[in-house]
């Protein structure tokens, strides 16, 4: 039955999603003379992955995802792995190899998980980056890392182009997310309202709850849903279950 | 003819004619065809439509004629030896081999699994009506039959992970196995059903005929 539906492409649609696209087209078309850093920041679940896929997807980015223990040779063959070229033996080779790569096509780079790299004193790399390709350079961390910037390399902290602070989900991105994942069920608004306060706007458990309900739905061999079909049931919340009372 | 199948060219260095030839292009910088045709040893049809292709799309421009092998008038000794073109690259778009129809059109075909392969890298977690959603940018669609081919393949050749198995009503999510990304260039499936990866030129899957 699914197969039948076709995909919405909407993802496009989503805050966040519109707030990068837009930070990444106005980085991407800036002055020469503007800096061209930019840094999506919020706490987990808010949906910066999402983002961060359809710009690379969009705009053809290099994509990687810092690991805690990586060095800054890690970071650059992994920028090189992203891009196919097989990397030199010096970090300044490495370097060259990557600002001519990045400039040449345009590509913008995305880095995730950019708390590592922040937290190990990496961030000049970032720099170095920008400084050769002077192609636009997309930090994604969690909310304290504009702070951690700004107390630690303020150099870069003046080179932000946007700060983007990934925004708890609303009510169209719910509407947006039900035709993404239960395009066969039809929700009421006030449910969602419900699902969505009591996940705090946490985008990830939004959809975690949207399948929930279209679960319960297509059991119950119900097509359109609302909050008094509802009722008491459970959402998921992602805390551990709470001590039942004797 | 036919193309042949890509895993034919496994073990060579580049794995196809185009990567190769825009390889020394990029050398060269400037150059007539011959240069190419010996740098590569790949056909002089094959060459001559890449770097076509490559004029039509404004990134090589013809500069003049190679007048070696010719008089002071400008008259070649041999009269059935045309002045071959001397071509420049106008515009370095990085180490990829642009892709590109003879009229200098960017190919379209293969955008969708490329889209894919990327979202897949992204996404910490997907199922295959996600992995559809998210590569499907402007004019990009990919079907939802496509994701769960593309997915199914992938998972068999030991690329993705699954995270939870499908039950009624929830599709199976699956991630990509870190370690197993070998590239940019998207992992294909032949139309034998084997799985070749281009980063490292060869079949993956199924492992008796990974060479």
């Amino acid at each position: 039955m699914s197969e039948k539906i076709t995909p919405v492409n909407n993802v496009g649609a989503l805050t966040n999603v519109v707030l990068a696209l837009n930070a990444m087209s106005s980085a991407l078309d800036r002055d020469s003379d503007m800096p061209g850093i930019l840094c999506l920041h919020g706490r987990s679940g808010l949906g910066k992955s999402k983002a961060a896929s359809f710009l690379t997807v969009k705009f053809d980015a290099c994509y990687i995802e810092g690991i805690s223990l990586w060095t800054r040779k890690a970071y650059l063959e992994n920028i090189l792995k992203d891009l196919g070229i097989h990397p030199e033996k010096t970090m300044w080779q490495m370097l060259e190899q990557i600002g001519e790569e990045l400039s040449a096509t345009g590509r913008p780079l995305i880095i995730d998980e950019a708390d590592y790299l922040v937290d190990k004193g990496l961030a000049p790399l970032v720099m170095d980056i920008y400084q050769v390709s002077q192609t636009p350079v997309l930090l994604i961390g969690e909310e304290r890392l504009p702070n951690k910037l700004l107390t630690k390399h303020e150099k870069i902290h003046n080179r932000v182009l946007h700060w983007i602070a990934a925004q708890p989900a609303n009510a169209s991105d719910c509407q947006t997310l039900t035709q993404m994942y239960a395009p066969d069920i039809k929700f009421d608004k006030a449910l969602l309202e419900h699902i969505n306060k009591t996940v705090d706007g946490c985008t990830r458990r939004v959809v975690v709850n949207i399948n929930l309900v279209r679960e319960t739905a297509l059991k119950a061999k119900v097509s359109s849903v609302d909050l008094d079909w509802w009722g008491e049931r459970e959402l998921y919340t992602g805390q551990s279950a709470k001590r039942r009372a004797k | 003819m036919p193309r042949k199948p890509v895993s034919d060219r496994a073990g060579a260095e580049f794995t196809d004619a185009r990567a190769a030839v825009w390889a020394a292009i990029r050398k060269r910088k400037q150059f007539t065809i011959e240069d190419l045709e010996l740098d590569t040893r790949e056909n002089n049809r094959t060459i001559s439509t890449y770097v076509q292709s490559l004029k039509n799309g404004g990134i090589l421009e013809m500069v003049g004629h190679d007048t070696r092998g010719m008089n002071s008038q400008g008259v070649t000794k041999r009269k059935h030896m045309n002045r071959p073109g001397i071509f420049r690259l106008v515009k370095n778009v990085g180490s990829e081999a642009p892709r590109l129809q003879r009229d200098g059109t960017v190919v379209t075909q293969g955008s969708g699994t490329r889209n894919m392969w990327r979202v897949m890298k992204v996404l910490p977690s997907f199922d295959y009506r996600e992995l559809a959603n998210e590569a499907s940018v402007d004019d990009v669609v990919v079907k939802l039959s496509a994701a769960k081919d593309y997915i199914h393949y992938l998972h068999k050749a030991g690329y993705l992970q699954l995270v939870r198995a499908s039950k009624p009503g929830t599709a199976a999510q699956y991630r990509m196995i870190r370690s197993r990304f070998t590239g940019p260039k998207p992992p294909q499936i032949q139309r034998v059903k084997h799985v070749f990866d281009p980063n490292v030129g060869k079949v993956v899957w199924p492992q008796e005929c990974a060479q």
